[in-house]
C-alpha cells in the first residue's frame, strides 16, 4: 500500500490533485487497509459461549452417554470471585494443590487473564479413547 | 441474562417420558428474602476481608446469570435424563 501512497504524493508534488485530495485518497486508501477485502479475509476468531463435555461408554453391559454443556460465563464469574479471595487462602489453597500434584498458583489468577485465556479455548479440544469409552471436551 | 425455567425430561424404558418445566421467577421471589440475607453477608465478609463489595456482588450476579444454557443430558440404555437452564 506504500506504493499506492506514494504514487498519491508524487501527483501531489506534481500538482495533478490538490492536497485536500491527497489527503482524501489517503484517508481512503487506510480505510481499505483496515477493512478486510472478502477474499481474504480470515475468519474471525469465535468467542466460545459454552464447554462441553461429552463422554460415551461403549460398553456391551449397557451403554452409556453423557453429555455436559457449561457456559462459559461461569468461567468469568467463577475467576472474578477467585481474585476476591485473601492472599492467605489463596497460599493455603496453592499448598494444598500442589500437594495433591496440581501445580497451580492461583495468585496469578487475574480477570484480565481471563478472556485472553477464553479466547483461545475456540480451538482447544481434548480427546481421550479407550477401548470402551471416549471424551470428549471441547468450546463452541 | 437472568435464568427463567429448568426443563427436566426423564425417559424411560417402563413408563412415558416425563417433562417439568419449572418456572424460576416465582422460586425467586420465594427465596428474596434469603437472598437479601445473602447479599448482607457478602457485604458483611467484604468489609472484614476488605474486599470490594460491588466485584464481589457483581461476580454473584455474573454466577447467577451464567447458569442460563447449561445443559446435562445422560443416556444410558433405554433411559434418558435432560437438566436444562434456560
Amino acid at each position: 500500500m506504500s506504493e499506492q501512497r506514494r504514487q498519491i504524493l508524487a501527483m501531489l508534488a506534481e500538482g495533478k490533485i490538490t492536497a485536500d485530495e491527497a489527503e482524501r485518497l489517503i484517508a481512503a486508501l487506510e480505510r481499505d487497509r483496515e477493512e478486510p477485502s472478502p477474499a481474504s479475509a480470515e475468519p474471525r476468531t469465535r468467542r466460545p459461549k459454552y464447554l462441553r463435555v461429552v463422554v460415551e461408554d461403549r460398553s456391551e453391559h449397557e451403554p452409556a452417554k453423557v453429555n455436559v454443556r457449561i457456559p462459559i460465563q461461569l468461567l468469568r464469574a467463577g475467576v472474578r470471585l477467585a481474585s476476591l479471595v485473601p492472599p492467605e487462602a489463596l497460599s493455603q489453597a496453592n499448598e494444598q494443590l500442589s500437594r495433591a500434584g496440581v501445580p497451580i498458583d492461583l495468585t496469578k489468577l487475574k480477570p484480565g487473564d481471563i478472556e485472553e485465556l477464553i479466547d483461545q479455548l475456540a480451538d482447544m479440544t481434548v480427546d481421550v479413547e479407550e477401548r470402551d469409552a471416549t471424551v470428549h471436551v471441547f468450546c463452541e | 441474562m437472568i435464568t427463567q425455567v429448568m426443563t427436566i425430561r426423564v425417559k424411560d424404558e417402563d413408563g412415558g417420558p416425563i417433562r417439568l418445566w419449572i418456572p424460576l421467577l416465582p422460586l425467586y421471589l420465594v427465596l428474596s428474602p434469603l437472598f437479601v440475607l445473602l447479599g448482607f453477608v457478602v457485604l458483611v465478609a467484604c468489609a472484614y476481608y476488605r474486599a470490594n463489595p460491588l466485584r464481589a456482588l457483581l461476580g454473584c450476579w455474573q454466577l447467577f446469570t451464567g447458569l442460563s444454557g447449561f445443559r446435562v443430558e445422560v443416556r444410558q440404555g433405554d433411559t434418558r435424563v435432560l437438566v436444562k437452564i434456560s
